[in-house]
């Protein structure tokens, strides 16, 4: 019975990697053996820490469910001071269109610092937050006419519109990880509206940042 | 002699990395779902052996060291994230998508699969991904994963029954059509 379940599963599994033929790494050796020779050399002990380098961002900024851009806080221009933006990065990217919009993809939440100033430089004024979701207290429905979601895989792909933003308001993004039941089902992006300046609301944890 | 000896273990590393590279990611994506994340858990997994490869490289299957290196190094960013992340609110939260299995019900068996292998436990599904990508038999299973026979056989026969409580009905259908 086994044996059969075992054969099934080998080969079901077997095929479906077998057709990941468009699937390569991209990374040269060479980049793979700076890294290990950059990484003796700051005497980072990651191999026997279990840490992961591409936790670590994660680690330092989002560490007490506070705010991301704490400190980074950015002096987001209006949609009229916004600028063409293109930066694609492997953990996310921010990409301006001419009809205005910000197309968005979240794959992982490395260098949220930069994330907020990018979003800040295609005119959307963001605060990015961890932990607990921070909800919004007014502007609620509004949300909806500024983020919408795109289907698509590899990340969390959304369009937002700086222009439907209301005037002295901030998009607020809380990053987390969505359970169902006992059951970890994956890192998920709540978002709202919230008065800039204003303390965020986070029911259950000490009000977020917002400096 | 040294500069030689170091030269010569770099290109032997490269040699290895260049021919199981896309061969390991493919799995490992298989195991987690997402391209971005898996390249970057591979990208780990071939740092620390390089960092380790005396040790690596004399190991029965270096490619299932990597692999099981990576799924590890997926889970140890799993604990830092739940840790650090905690989310009281699932119903606003939107879903990344790829992530998160998707319900059997409108899926092929394949992907039913797929999606019921990436719930497993790290070892359960570390023990379906031994057996079924590298073909390892249980005492080399074991060996590589520091664990006796006996306990690999538990392993394997909980997660092939989870595998096949979540799709009994593709199951079904295969048999009976």
């Amino acid at each position: 019975m086994n044996d059969d379940m075992l054969a099934t599963v080998r080969s079901s599994l077997t095929s479906t990697k077998d057709a990941l033929t468009h699937v390569h790494m991209d990374q040269r050796p060479e980049a793979i053996m700076a890294r290990a020779r950059g990484r003796r050399l700051r005497g980072v002990a990651g191999v026997g820490t279990g840490g992961l380098a591409l936790a670590i961002g994660l680690t330092l900024s989002l560490s007490g469910g506070g705010s991301v851009a704490s400190g980074v806080h950015p002096a987001a221009p209006r949609s009229s001071d916004a600028r063409a933006v293109h930066v694609n990065l492997a953990a996310w990217s921010v990409n301006t269109s001419a009809n205005g919009l910000v197309n968005v993809t979240i794959r992982e939440l490395k260098d949220p610092a930069r994330l907020s100033q990018t979003l800040a430089d295609a005119g959307v004024p963001v605060v990015l937050t961890s932990g607990h979701v921070c909800d919004s207290t007014d502007d609620k429905l509004q949300i909806s006419q500024v983020v919408q979601k795109l289907p698509g895989e590899g990340g969390l792909a959304i369009t937002i519109d700086p222009a439907a933003i209301p005037d002295g308001a901030e998009l607020v993004i809380g990053i987390g990880t969505l359970r169902i039941g006992s059951q970890e089902a994956g890192p998920a992006a709540a978002f709202g509206l919230e008065r800039k300046g204003a303390p965020l609301d986070c029911p259950g944890k000490p009000k977020a940042a917002n400096q | 002699m040294r500069t030689w000896g170091v030269e010569q273990r770099g290109q032997e590393f490269s040699r290895f990395y260049t021919a199981s590279k896309d061969d390991c990611l493919r799995i490992v994506l298989v195991n987690v779902g997402d391209s971005q994340l898996a390249e970057d858990l591979v990208a780990e997994a071939f740092t620390r052996a390089w960092m380790s490869w005396r040790k690596v490289r004399e190991h029965p299957v270096p490619r299932a060291w990597v692999v099981r290196t990576a799924l590890n190094a997926h889970v140890s960013w799993w604990r830092r994230r739940r840790r650090e992340l905690p989310v009281d609110d699932p119903a606003s939260l939107t879903g990344l998508a790829g992530s998160s299995p998707a319900g059997s019900a409108d899926l092929g068996l394949d992907q039913a699969l797929v999606a019921a292998l990436r719930m497993l436990p790290l070892r359960q599904r570390e023990v379906i991904t031994l057996r079924v990508f590298f073909d390892l038999d249980t005492d080399a299973t074991a060996k590589l994963l520091g664990i006796s026979p006996g306990t690999v056989g538990t392993h394997l026969h909980r997660a092939l029954a989870a595998l096949r409580a979540q799709t009994q009905s593709f199951i079904d259908q295969e048999v009976t059509s």
